[in-house]
């Protein structure tokens, strides 16, 4: 239900009335600047008699510092700004009436707004949302470990999940920290010595061990002596999968395979990882290319939890089954399999995870750590004692010192969980709870799981504290300025999803990161590191919704042509050209229209657009006619913006409002009902949307909706272009073949109806059209883009202060070409990211 | 009406010890098995909640009242006729879509949930926890996904959303080893929440008014957790009850909607009938394509008909098979006895959604049906369509059902009074 959370109200700020212009207005009061147009122009919807949309004006308090009324009059400001408001039909008022009332709020509101920010600061306390929690864990560790499934599913606020509105910490919150922290500690902890471990199959013996292939052998696979070609994704119970690995760790993957086949190139296949003990599918780890011709040695590494499996598949619907002729005729792409093997765990021993929480303290079976405690003779362990003897008598750290181990340990690591220098109090709290459960006979790794697992659980590692810690009391407006180790935090979790490296760390010590240019510096190293990636997938996951990619499944009777290798690559293209803009500091506008995109093979072919082979993403120039160029003709976002069968020009247009434009549409009316596609060939959504905006109430909002939404159906649920529907039931216009479809056949719809006209009467006929008409208001593309950054950047969601900082950022942009790393810059040294 | 608990200060006087412990097991409603085969048999509350709706016009009667001809919804529920009342002309009263999922167990006033904001209150199933949850091993559960559950202060709690995950902590015992491990674990988690519960109070004495507020809400949830963790202590010298049942090694996923929904109804059956716990949330959402034959559309797609004849079929067929799924739930809950009642007879089921017309997204004249709880059933209990009762008073009327004299409950204005 995400998708129905706040919306953030951003719109209609207009740039003329920002508080530099009305910075030298006269004063004025309440009763001389406002109460004119409001009696004269409002009260009569909005007074005692009638109280449309639920607002009465003359008893509204006007006492700004209280946010709820705060919130009233930014919105009675934002519609009488916009003249929205009073409506059209009614008698309008004196401009000047409007002038003054509207500077005057738009200045009382803005006092108010920063007044708020310098006392209580801009963005209250928070806690690190899963991914951030995740990942700083991950950091902290050196290990990726599971983590974000186990802890309850975040809320989104004004779009994103980071934002502290939205985070909230329930007693169940608290009680799965500690067992996730508990989760994580035991991941550093090697089970076992190293047990070498190998298994090589051959394609026969891979198709003798999965009960499935009784039913795919000759039918979508064949054996070719020991080697085995598949044709066509196979099912769970008949994969392509290794032995289940007997401990976590890094493995190495070795398979000698081919691509075959009459089109002699090269076929992509699924690197996938299986939980064995699940009935869960196999989840993708990468995509690779075949070489085409004879087989070669393919090596690929992995990260593996016991029980888990490397799986090879194909993600392609290559419909082999519609071969009628015997299977070893067939000449389409596949892959050939000789062997398949893999060997690990590879990599030191102990991991270097293990030093982070355990460093110098030797590992033990804890059968003898028990007996040598007890003073007993410990037992013998055999080195040839086999994998499953170690799961009932791990590996356990024993410390012979165990006292000044723990206080070293702890020392160590409290400062970096919690960002910053701690000071001695705390320090020796933490250590006397581990020396306290050590008297009480608790195991060195016990007493030490205790201390971390309280450490993990403390609000100075699981809250941002951005306040308070430094100085006694605070709320001076100056010292509502970050420290440096809050800066390094919010630095990092902007741009790294995760926690300052000891580079920021020193920076922080030193103070220096204050310094503007050391903080620009250090953003660009940021930007510039692998750990930007997670920058780059959360926040277009959250702008772009390509987190819900695979919220929906096309209908596979009209949509034969989708595959697992066309889902994998479409957030690819998003993620991998946001990157390219980011990297080069292209302009923001880009992502509304660009005459090139990022593509690999089977994304161009989804496209029409030739010359593109392999697998891999690459800068693509777009020809003439492709009718693609910036995000919005993506295939992600023709996807994520339909329902996986059908699009609607409502869901889509009412996403580039909310997306690109950042105008969203107020929700609809309760008791009108929802328009409904229709699939059968009759009707075309057009047809019925024109019917829908002849009711007076929906058509004030739905001439802003429709434009992009009709501009957009020329794309089907898939991203594919579209010059008619496709049809499940029989249609006069017969069926339709496509070049290279092998799917269902389906049946020709009525064409797409083309163009339409934008809410001021701007006509368009395609959606080329269409993005030239967005790109005539450069400036609100700016900013809704600024504001979706310092929202993310920043936790908190835009304040009426904050629309000051906004224009002026709006305004650098549009001097520097609407650089996106530009814009990440100004952000960073923005009055809202420097302040609490 | 269970036994009062012991008053501290009597206590304290008759006992003639100075106790410092600020309170003994003893003092709050008794749990040991003696004393629960002593009481009455106990009350329990089962709501389910579904987020896409169900199409009224094949769901409500024509007719009110016990001789109502079942539509062809309730001719799947027809076994059970004598065992539940529908409701129509019911709800909150809300306008917010999907969203009012938030406020469909808590029916605060209509105010408070708004598309783009929300100010809850408790939910019926943690008032009733709040009340009753102490004497069971576990004070509630919320399971299947969702948002339905909140506590007093207006957090949401976290649903469960795996079955073999619930049904381990309901029912299976870990070694002499293991439970000795846990009970560490238990007793640790406390005094970990004990320094977190100390170090916010610290910060807070250091922060501004908005960040305290923030801190106390925190404060509230380690109160909260450690509750839950006496609890669990107190429980956990206690066996879990053993159930006659294969543990179950699968959760299923969007697409088996009936597989999913049979096996929770199996895991809340047993947890009442072993009185693991009284008071149960379950959420059965759904989106995806459902397993079902015949059916094609994704359910969230089918919920959209738009009148559509194909469309609503398959929305019917997807409806229907989840309707047969409660009948199995009710018959199975007929059958178990508990001393001279049912198992029925003791639970309150409430079946129901946020959507009165989901392809409208519509808010009012919600799908209603009240199961067992021993109330005097009615058939079909029909309401003004067009300005509609508050469901809150029905919630009340439950919570005095269950023993719980509350005044009122959410947005309630009384309790209703036909059953």
């Amino acid at each position: 239900m995400r998708r129905f959370l706040p919306l953030l109200f951003l719109a209609f700020i207009s740039p003329e009335l920002t508080p530099n212009a009305v910075g030298q207005m006269p004063a004025g009061s309440f009763a001389s600047e406002v109460k004119p147009l409001l009696d004269g122009h409002c009260i009569s919807c909005h007074g005692p008699d009638v109280q449309k949309a639920g607002l009465r004006l003359d008893t509204l308090a006007t006492d700004l510092r209280d946010e709820r009324t705060r919130a009233k009059w930014i919105r009675v400001h934002d519609r009488v700004a916009a003249g929205e408001m009073p409506p059209k039909k009614s008698e309008a008022p004196p401009q000047r009436e409007v002038t003054a009332a509207t500077r005057w709020l738009n200045r009382e509101l803005h006092a108010a707004s920063l007044e708020q920010q310098q006392t209580q600061g801009r963005v209250v306390v928070r806690r690190l949302n899963n991914t951030e929690y995740e990942n700083t864990l991950h950091d902290l560790l050196g290990m990726k470990i599971d983590l974000k499934d186990m802890l309850p599913e975040e809320t989104s606020v004004a779009g994103f999940d980071n934002v502290a509105a939205g985070l909230e910490l329930s007693a169940t919150h608290l009680l799965l920290y500690q067992e996730a922290a508990e989760k994580a500690v035991a991941a550093v902890v090697p089970v076992s010595p190293p047990i070498p471990f190998k298994d090589r199959r051959t394609g026969r013996e891979l198709s003798e061990k999965g009960s499935n292939f009784r039913q795919t052998l000759t039918r979508s696979c064949m054996l070719k002596d020991d080697a085995l070609i598949v044709y066509s994704k196979l099912p769970r119970y008949g994969l392509c999968v290794t032995a289940t690995v007997p401990a976590n760790g890094r493995y190495r993957v070795r398979m000698s395979a081919a691509a075959v086949g009459a089109q002699n190139r090269a076929v992509p296949a699924a690197f996938m990882v299986l939980e064995t003990s699940g009935r869960e599918d196999a989840v993708v780890r990468e995509i690779r290319d075949i070489p085409h011709g004879k087989p070669s040695v393919i090596e690929y590494e992995v990260d593996l939890n016991r029980g888990q499996a490397f799986v090879l598949n194909l993600l392609n619907r290559w419909d082999i089954r519609q071969f009628k002729k015997p299977i070893e005729e067939y000449d389409g792409p596949g892959i050939l399999l000789e062997w398949l093997e893999i060997e690990g765990p590879i990599g030191a021993f102990p991991s270097a995870s293990y030093d982070r929480l355990f460093a110098g303290v030797p590992l033990k079976a804890r059968s003898v750590a028990r007996a040598e405690a007890e003073g007993r003779t410990p037992p013998k362990i055999a080195p040839t004692r086999p994998a499953q003897s170690w799961l009932t008598d791990p590996l356990v750290p024993v410390s012979a010192n165990p006292k000044a181990d723990a206080e070293r340990l702890i020392r160590d690591f409290l400062p970096r969980a919690f960002r910053r220098p701690v000071n001695e109090d705390l320090l020796k709290l933490y250590v006397a709870r581990v020396h306290a459960k050590l008297d009480q006979k608790y195991s060195f790794y016990d007493a030490m799981m205790y201390g971390y697992k309280s450490i993990l659980s403390s609000p100075h590692f699981l809250l941002f504290l951005e306040s308070g810690l430094a100085k006694s009391p605070p709320a001076k407006p100056a010292e509502q300025r970050l420290d440096s180790y809050a800066l390094a935090a919010r630095l990092s979790y902007f741009l790294w999803s995760g926690p300052p490296d000891d580079e920021l760390l020193k920076l922080a010590a030193n103070g220096t990161l204050l310094e503007p240019a050391v903080l620009r510096a250090q953003t660009e190293r940021l930007l510039n590191a692998p750990q930007s990636q997670r920058f780059i997938e959360n926040f277009t996951g959250q702008w772009l919704d390509l987190r819900k990619i695979d919220a929906t499944i096309p209908d596979p009777q009209l949509y034969g042509d989708f595959d697992g290798t066309l889902l994998w690559a479409m957030p690819r293209e998003t993620q991998r050209f946001f990157e390219e803009v980011l990297k080069n500091d292209l302009s923001l506008l880009e992502f509304v229209d660009s005459d090139w995109t990022m593509l690999n093979e089977r994304l161009a072919n989804h496209y029409g657009i030739a010359g593109v082979t392999g697998n891999e993403f690459r800068k693509v120039k777009l020809p003439p006619g492709s009718h693609r160029g910036g995000v919005m003709t993506h295939a992600s976002i023709l996807k994520v913006t339909a329902d996986g069968t059908q699009t609607s020009p409502i869901l889509r247009g009412k996403w580039v409002l909310e997306q690109i434009i950042g105008k969203p549409p107020s929700p609809p009316p309760a008791d009108v009902p929802a328009l409904e596609p229709d699939i059968r060939g009759a009707t075309t959504i057009r047809q019925q949307l024109d019917k829908h905006r002849s009711i007076a109430s929906c058509a004030s909002c739905h001439v802003h909706i429709d434009p992009p939404g009709f501009a957009l159906e020329a794309f089907d649920p898939i991203g594919g272009f579209r010059e008619f529907y496709r049809a499940t039931s029989r249609t006069s216009r017969g069926l339709v073949t496509l070049p290279g479809y092998t799917g269902r056949p389906f049946y020709r719809g009525p064409d797409v109806e083309k163009g339409g006209q934008t809410h001021d009467g701007r006509a368009f006929e395609t959606i080329d059209d269409y993005k030239k008409i967005l790109l005539e208001d450069k400036e609100q593309l700016a900013r809704n883009l600024t504001q979706k950054l310092l929202i993310y950047a920043t936790g908190a969601e835009i304040q009426f202060a904050d629309r000051e900082v906004v224009e002026k950022i709006v305004a650098t942009l549009k001097t520097k070409n609407y650089g996106l790393r530009t814009l990440v810059h100004e952000v960073v040294q923005s009055r809202p990211f420097l302040n609490k | 009406m269970p036994p009062k608990p012991l008053n501290r200060r009597t206590f304290l006087r008759s006992s003639g010890v100075a106790v410092a412990l600020p309170f003994l097991d003893a003092m709050v409603p008794v749990a040991s098995a003696q004393a629960r085969k002593a009481m009455e048999a106990p009350r329990r509350m089962l709501l389910v909640g579904r987020p896409l709706g169900m199409y009224t016009p094949y769901f409500f009667p024509e007719k009110a009242g016990k001789n109502y001809e079942p539509s062809r919804y309730l001719k799947i529920l027809q076994p059970h006729r004598d065992q539940f009342t529908v409701f129509s002309g019911m709800s909150h009263r809300y306008a917010a879509g999907h969203y009012a999922e938030v406020g469909l167990m808590t029916g605060v006033s209509t105010e408070n949930i708004r598309p783009s904001e929300i100010r809850n209150g408790i939910s019926l199933d943690q008032e009733v926890a709040a009340h009753i949850g102490r004497q069971t091993r576990f004070a509630s559960l919320v399971i299947g996904g969702g948002s339905a559950a909140w506590n007093r202060r207006g957090v949401r709690i976290p649903a469960q959303s795996r079955a073999t995950q619930v049904f381990r902590q309901l029912f299976i015992r870990g070694t002499p080893e293991e439970e000795a491990r846990e009970l560490r674990r238990i007793q640790d988690g406390q005094s970990i929440l004990d320094d977190v519960g100390e170090q916010v109070k610290t910060l807070n004495t250091r922060l501004g008014a908005d960040d305290r507020r923030k801190l106390d809400l925190y404060l509230g949830s380690v109160r909260e957790a450690e509750q839950r963790l006496q609890q669990d202590e107190k429980w956990s010298t206690t066996a879990k009850p053993k159930v006659e049942v294969a543990t179950p090694t699968v959760d299923y996923s969007g697409p088996q909607l009936l597989q999913r929904s049979r096996q929770w109804f199996d895991i809340v059956q047993l947890a009442f009938q072993t009185d693991s716990t009284r008071s149960i949330s379950l959420w059965l959402g759904s989106q995806e394509r459902p397993e079902i034959d015949g059916v094609n559309l994704a359910h969230h797609d089918a919920s959209h008909h738009g009148q559509e004849p194909a469309k609503l079929e398959q929305l019917a067929k997807i409806e229907e098979a989840e309707l047969q799924v409660l009948s199995e739930f009710l018959a199975k809950m007929a059958k178990a006895n508990e001393g001279d009642h049912t198992l029925l007879d003791r639970t309150a089921i409430f079946y129901a959604s946020n959507l009165g017309n989901s392809s409208s997204h519509d808010n009012t004249n919600l799908p209603i049906l009240l199961a067992g709880g021993g109330f005097k059933h009615q058939g079909h209990i029909a309401h003004d369509r067009a300005n509609n009762v508050l469901l809150s008073n029905l919630f009340l009327r439950m919570l005095h059902q269950m023993g719980i004299e509350a005044k009122s409950f959410g947005a309630s204005t009384g309790a209703v009074s036909e059953i």
